[in-house]
């Protein structure tokens, strides 16, 4: 089973992501700010990483350049999640070397576009 | 509906940043931030909490909006405001500011500052009906940490803290408030490196270290090409720093070094426009 790891800091936005991946049958992990976000991907090892940019202890660029650096999450794809405008958000994904952006507000239909892209149910 | 307006000091920093956080869910650059975050911004950028006001509803005392006064000499500035999505247009913003404007006048500020989105409209509408002008046009850049593919030219010297504070004492022109020597001398980390060229082009940066990213750039050009000091200065701080991310908040649109950034693999992730209130009585 695919295991989804989402960081976000708010919950309402993690409820929905929950909704979507549990009713595909994929394992959720939520981790709502950095520093628990990088404990939890090298625990759990996730399939993909879904990465809110605006986190309150480190934002989520800082963040991807921590994962990027640990040799058992570097090749995990990096999906941000933003509501920046599209031209900052490829960007972001160009410089930073991710996999992707997911534009908020949440779109179920691009939203599976991209995980189905990344991911295996 | 009733508000009342509390002083932010009435509260906790745990509080207060679960307050602020509240109001950022729906912004396009929502900068939330966790207690240890806002406690290190509240310090460095000189927040007067006994001036932030607090709104909440008169009878249920439920939160609706925040804000935060810097307090420096006769300027103040504005920041962290926000109102919670559900009390919006309920009159929660107009009483923050009026707070802010009660608060300069009783300490005698002569002006106000403060920062927004460019692409807010709206809140720049609602400021300028305020009485606040816009002033400048300020740059956010960013850059992942990427080793620079060739080495600086120059004579590179460090400037230690006591160094780079003497040096931003000296910067011929104006600063934003957290780019301030004010803001430098309150964070902890602060240095920064002056160079000399070959062509007599020479100059420094200085620049905050933290935990985690390089931040709040300034350069001065003293004597030939702007650019070309800039580059070299920054091809340094890259090798030093290879494996930092860095963000350069508040560069004005016009900083004639803004090219050389854009060498080094900077790029613009948003834009903010600088608006000032001015008090004539």
């Amino acid at each position: 089973m695919a295991k989804i790891l989402l960081i976000e800091d708010i919950a309402d936005n993690a409820s929905l992501v929950k909704r979507a991946v549990k009713a595909k049958g994929f394992d959720f992990i939520w981790a709502k700010n950095a520093t628990e976000g990088i404990k939890i991907a090298l625990e759990e090892i996730p399939d993909i990483i879904l990465l809110d940019l605006g986190l309150p202890d480190v934002d989520g660029q800082t963040l991807s350049t921590w994962i990027r650096e640990e040799k058992t999450l570097w090749e995990i794809p990096i999906i941000v999640m933003t509501a920046w405008p599209e031209a900052t958000a490829q960007q972001t994904v160009k410089a930073y070397q991710l996999d992707g952006y997911l534009s908020k507000p949440f779109n179920l239909k691009k939203f599976w576009e991209i995980i189905d892209t990344h991911v295996k149910a | 509906m009733g508000l009342k307006i509390l002083s932010a000091s009435q509260f906790t920093i745990e509080e207060l940043t679960d307050f602020y956080n509240q109001t950022r869910v729906d912004y396009l650059v929502p900068m939330p931030m966790s207690v240890d975050v806002m406690a290190e911004y509240i310090h460095d950028f000189d927040v007067d909490l006994e001036l932030s006001p607090i709104i909440q509803d008169e009878d249920t005392s439920e939160f609706f909006g925040i804000g935060m006064l810097g307090v420096r000499g006769d300027s103040t500035w504005i920041t962290r405001l926000g109102v919670t999505t559900a009390s919006r247009r309920k009159g929660a913003g107009a009483a923050i500011m009026n707070a802010f404007f009660d608060a300069s006048k009783k300490i005698g500020a002569k002006r106000t500052i403060l920062e927004v989105i460019k692409n807010n409209v709206p809140a720049q509408t609602l400021f300028e009906r305020n009485g606040f002008k816009k002033t400048k046009e300020l740059l956010v850049l960013r850059r992942a940490p990427i080793r620079p593919p060739l080495s600086p030219e120059g004579e590179i010297t460090w400037l230690y803290r006591k160094d780079a504070l003497a040096a931003l004492r000296s910067y011929p022109h104006p600063l934003t408030w957290i780019n301030a020597l004010e803001s430098m001398e309150n964070a902890s980390m602060f240095q920064g490196f002056y160079i000399k060229l070959k062509d007599g082009t020479r100059g420094w940066l200085v620049y905050r270290h933290k935990k985690q990213s390089i931040t709040h750039f300034e350069f001065h050009t003293e004597y030939g090409n702007p650019v070309k000091m800039a580059r070299n200065i920054l091809l340094y701080l890259h090798l030093q720093y290879h494996r930092m991310d860095s963000y350069s908040e508040n560069l004005f649109a016009d900083d004639p070094h803004l090219p050389a950034f854009f060498d080094l693999g900077y790029f613009e992730a948003f834009r903010r426009i600088e608006m000032v209130k001015e008090y004539t009585d």
